[in-house]
C-alpha cells in the first residue's frame, strides 16, 4: 500500500506554514485539530482537516495511521501533548515517520526518547539565525535571499542510477562544478552507511549505484544533472 | 570705571581661552564628574587621607607624634583646603555671571555696575558654602587653625567628609526621605509617649524616698532607655505604679521599634529595583564598546543571549515577566525589568548613543512592531532585528524600520517541507549553515593590495586547502561576460559558483565551505602572501 498521506496535528502559525509549504509540493495533507477557531481559519485556505481527539487510539487509527499515513507532524504548542501523540502513533505503527516541535532542550531529548524521528526546536534555530545575522550580516542575508526566500538556488539530493555516467567514478573525477553550474557538497556512500559525508573530508569516494549526491545549484542545472544521470551510458 | 572695564575684558578673555576650559574640565573630571574615569582614583585617595588623618587624631590623644604628626596634619589640611577652594571655584562660573550681567545691562542701556555683578558672584559662592557637605568640608579644616584649637572635636567632622566620596549614601538618604510622612508620624507618637511616661514616672517615683528618679530629666532619660528596649537598668522604678508604667512602656517600645524597622525595610524593598537598575545603567555606560539591547527573554531570547555571551558581546536584557527576569539574573546577565515599549526605558538603556543593535524578540508581534518603531524613531542608525510570529507581521516590521526579520514559523515550515522530500540534503546544508560538525560556510574578504586583489579566482587553489568555493559577494557589478549570471540583491551581487576567470577586487567577499581548521589555515596562508 502507498503510504504517502501526511497528518499535521495542532493548530498555530507553524502548522499553517508547514501545510502551505507541503501543499505547494503537492503532498496529500490533513490537519488534525479540535480548535474550532483554527478550523475556521483553515477552511478558508482549502486544506483538508479533521476534528479528532488525538488521545483516542481508535480515532487515530480511523485517520489512517497504520495504513496509508506515512508522516506525522506533531506540532502542538505543549511538549506533553507532542510526547503523548508520538508514543501513541509509534505504538500503532512503529515505521511511521514522526516530526515534532519542541519548546526546550530538555523536551527535545524526551521527544527523541518517545520515538520522534526529527525534533525541530524553532526557537533554537531562530536564535541561531539571529546570531548569524549579528555576526555576519552580509553572508546570512545573501544565503537567506538566495537559498530560502527567493529560492534562486536549491539544494537537492540525487541518487546515482545504475550505468549512468557517474557510476563507478571517483568523486575527484566528476568535475561537477565545471560541467554544471553546481556545487557538490558531499555524498552518502551506501557502502559506508547512511551518514552524510562532506566532500572534502579527505577520502576520494567511489560512486556506486544508489549512492546519494548532495548538490547546490539553480533548479535548471539540478534538473539537467538529474536527466543526465537518469540516462544510462 | 577702568577697573570694571578691565575686569570685563579679563572675563571675556577667560571665556575665550581654550586652556582655561581645559584646566577647568580636568578638575571637573577629577573631583565632580560622576561619570569620569579619574574620579574614582581621587575618591579613594581622599578616603585614605581622611581615614588616616582621623586615625592620627585618635592616636594623638594618648601618644606624642612630634614632627611627623605636625607635617601630616599640615599636608592633610592643605589638601582639604585646596579641594574646598577647587569645589568653590567649580560651583559657579563667575566670569560668565559677570559677562551676563554686563550684556544684560548693555542691552537695556543701563550703566554697568561692577558691584552688582560681584554681588551676584558672591551670592552664588555663598549658596555653595551653605550646602551641608560644604559646611562639613569647612569644619574639617577650620579647627586646625591654632587660635581655634578648642574646636578640635570638630576634626571628627572629617569622617563626615567620607559621604562625599561614597556615592551610595545619597541613595540611602533619598530612600529614607521618601518615607518622610511615616517617620513624621512615628516621631510624634514617640515624643508623645516619652513625654507622658516621663511625667508619670516622675510623678510616682520622685515623691518616694529612696526612689532613683529625682529630676524630670531622669524620667525622660529612663523613658527613652526603656522605650528603645535598651534597658540599661541603672535607673529602675521602685513603686508598683512605676513598674506598671514600665510594663506598658516596654510593650510600646517593642511596637515602635518594629514599626520603624518595617518602614526602613519596606522602603528599601521598594527602592531596590530602581537602585539595581541604576547600577545596570552605570555598568553599561562604563563600557567603552557599544552594546546590544535584547527585548524579551523568552525561549528565543535566552538562546540568543547564550550565543552573545559566547561571543563576549555586551548586551542588556529588557523583560517584563518577573519569572524571566529572575532566570536572566540567575544566568548573570544585565537585566532591566520593565516593558521595552516604554521609550524612557529604552533611552536609559542607551539606545541613542551606547547601543549599536536592538533585538525585538518578544512573542507578541504588536509589541515587536511598537518597539521597532520606537527604536527607529529614537536612533535612525541603529541595527534592528525583529521577530515575526505571524506571516503578515514581516512586512509591518520592515515598514516600522527593522533591518532584518526572523520568522520562526517560516524556518520550521521550510525544514519540515524539505525533510520529507530530501532529508539528507537538508540536514547537510543545515549543518553547514549552523557550523555543526565543524564544517561551516565562512568568508574571506579580499583586502586592498592583498595577494588576492586583482587575480583570477581560478588561480586560487581552493582544493589544495580542502576548501570548496561557494560564491563571491561583490558590491559592484562586474561588466564581464560571465557564464554564470549573478543574483542581484538590494545592496550587493552574489556570484554563485563563479568561473575560473572571475577577477577578484578589493572589497569582495569570498564564501567558502570547509572544515574550520582548513579555513584558518587558508587565511594564515593568505596573510603570509601565499596562494
Amino acid at each position: 500500500m502507498k503510504r504517502d498521506r501526511i497528518l499535521v496535528f495542532g493548530c498555530n502559525s507553524m502548522v499553517i506554514e508547514v501545510a502551505g509549504q507541503l501543499r505547494e509540493k503537492e503532498h496529500d495533507i490533513t490537519i488534525v485539530s479540535q480548535d474550532e477557531e483554527c478550523i475556521k481559519r483553515i477552511e478558508k485556505k482549502h486544506i483538508h482537516f479533521k476534528n479528532v481527539d488525538y488521545t483516542d487510539d481508535e480515532a487515530l487509527k480511523s485517520l489512517g495511521i497504520g495504513q496509508d499515513v506515512g508522516v506525522i507532524f506533531s506540532f502542538f504548542k505543549k511538549d506533553s501533548k507532542n510526547v503523548y501523540l508520538t508514543i501513541s502513533a509509534k505504538n500503532i505503527d512503529p515505521d511511521i515517520l514522526i516530526i515534532t516541535l519542541s519548546q526546550s532542550l530538555d523536551s527535545s531529548d524526551k521527544l527523541r526518547a518517545a520515538g520522534a524521528d526529527k525534533v525541530i526546536d524553532p526557537y533554537e534555530i531562530s536564535g541561531r539565525k539571529i546570531y548569524n545575522v549579528i555576526r555576519r550580516p552580509l553572508v546570512s542575508e545573501t544565503i537567506e535571499q538566495a537559498l530560502f526566500s527567493q529560492n534562486l538556488i536549491n539544494i537537492a539530493e540525487i541518487k546515482i542510477k545504475a550505468n549512468c555516467f557517474l557510476d563507478g567514478k571517483r568523486l575527484g573525477e566528476s568535475h561537477l562544478s565545471q560541467n554544471y553550474n553546481l556545487i557538490l557538497l558531499g555524498v552518502v556512500d551506501k557502502e559506508l552507511g547512511n551518514e552524510f559525508i562532506f566532500k572534502l573530508s579527505g577520502i576520494d569516494h567511489k560512486l556506486d549505484t544508489n549512492d546519494l549526491l548532495v548538490v547546490i545549484g539553480t533548479t535548471e542545472e539540478i534538473e539537467r544533472l538529474r536527466k543526465d544521470i537518469n540516462t544510462p551510458v | 570705571m577702568s577697573i570694571s572695564s578691565s575686569i570685563i575684558q579679563f572675563c571675556y578673555k577667560l571665556d575665550d581661552s581654550e586652556r582655561y576650559k581645559r584646566i577647568k574640565g580636568f578638575f571637573y573630571d577629577l573631583i565632580d564628574n560622576p561619570r569620569s574615569r579619574l574620579r574614582p582614583y581621587f575618591d579613594v585617595a581622599m578616603i585614605t587621607l581622611v581615614v588616616s588623618s582621623v586615625y592620627l587624631i585618635i592616636y594623638e590623644v594618648r601618644h606624642d607624634l612630634g614632627l611627623f604628626g605636625e607635617i601630616f596634619e599640615w599636608f592633610a589640611v592643605t589638601v582639604f583646603l585646596i579641594e574646598y577652594l577647587l569645589r568653590l571655584w567649580l560651583y559657579s562660573p563667575s566670569h560668565r555671571i559677570i559677562i551676563e550681567q554686563y550684556e544684560k545691562d548693555e542691552f537695556i542701556g543701563k550703566p554697568f555696575s561692577i558691584w552688582k555683578a560681584l554681588k551676584k558672584v558672591l551670592a552664588a559662592k555663598w549658596e555653595y558654602m551653605t550646602q551641608p557637605l560644604a559646611i562639613i568640608d569647612l569644619l574639617a579644616i577650620i579647627p586646625s587653625y591654632r587660635p581655634l584649637r578648642f574646636l578640635r572635636l570638630f576634626l571628627l567632622f572629617r569622617l563626615f567628609k567620607l559621604f562625599r566620596y561614597v556615592h551610595s549614601y545619597n541613595k540611602f538618604i533619598q530612600v529614607l526621605s521618601e518615607k518622610r510622612f511615616e517617620f513624621y508620624t512615628i516621631s510624634i507618637f514617640i515624643l508623645f509617649i516619652l513625654f507622658t511616661s516621663a511625667t508619670a514616672i516622675f510623678f510616682f517615683e520622685a515623691r518616694e524616698d529612696g526612689g532613683e528618679i529625682v529630676t524630670f530629666f531622669d524620667g525622660l532619660y529612663w523613658s527613652l532607655i526603656t522605650l528603645t528596649t535598651v534597658g540599661y537598668g541603672d535607673i529602675t522604678p521602685q513603686t508598683t505604679e512605676g513598674r506598671v508604667i514600665t510594663m506598658i512602656l516596654v510593650i510600646c517600645g517593642v511596637a515602635v521599634m518594629a514599626f520603624i524597622t518595617s518602614i526602613i525595610v519596606s522602603s528599601f524593598n521598594e527602592k531596590m529595583e530602581e537602585l539595581r537598575e541604576n547600577s545596570v545603567f552605570a555598568e553599561l555606560e562604563k563600557k567603552k564598546v557599544k552594546h546590544t539591547i535584547l527585548c524579551g527573554f523568552g525561549r528565543m531570547g535566552s538562546v540568543v543571549a547564550d550565543y552573545l555571551k559566547e561571543e563576549k558581546k555586551h548586551f542588556v536584557i529588557i523583560e517584563s515577566e518577573p519569572i524571566n527576569v529572575a532566570r536572566a539574573k540567575r544566568a548573570g546577565f544585565l537585566v532591566i525589568e520593565g516593558s521595552a515599549e516604554n521609550s524612557d526605558l529604552l533611552k536609559s538603556a542607551g539606545i541613542k548613543e551606547h547601543a549599536e543593535m536592538i533585538l525585538c524578540l518578544t512573542g507578541n508581534d504588536v509589541v515587536n512592531v511598537y518597539i521597532t518603531l520606537t527604536a527607529r524613531y529614537l536612533n535612525p542608525d541603529i541595527e534592528i532585528i525583529s521577530r515575526a510570529n505571524q506571516k503578515d507581521s514581516v512586512k509591518k516590521l520592515q515598514q516600522a524600520g527593522a533591518n532584518h526579520t526572523v520568522a520562526p514559523f517560516k524556518v520550521v515550515g521550510l525544514i519540515a517541507a524539505e525533510f520529507i522530500g530530501q532529508p539528507v540534503a537538508f540536514e547537510a546544508i543545515h549543518d553547514i549553515l549552523s557550523g555543526k560538525n565543524d564544517i561551516s560556510l565562512e568568508t574571506v574578504t579580499v583586502k586592498n593590495k592583498s595577494i588576492l586583489d586583482g587575480i583570477q579566482i581560478g588561480e586560487v587553489n581552493f582544493l589544495a586547502n580542502k576548501l570548496e568555493l561557494f560564491g563571491v559577494i561583490t558590491t559592484t557589478k562586474r561588466n564581464k561576460k560571465c557564464v554564470n549570471k549573478p543574483f542581484i540583491f538590494k545592496y550587493n551581487h552574489f556570484y554563485f559558483n563563479p568561473n575560473n576567470d572571475f577577477i577578484l577586487q578589493a572589497g569582495d567577499i569570498i564564501l567558502v565551505i570547509g572544515h574550520q581548521y582548513s579555513i584558518i589555515h587558508f587565511k594564515d596562508q593568505l596573510a603570509l602572501g601565499k596562494l
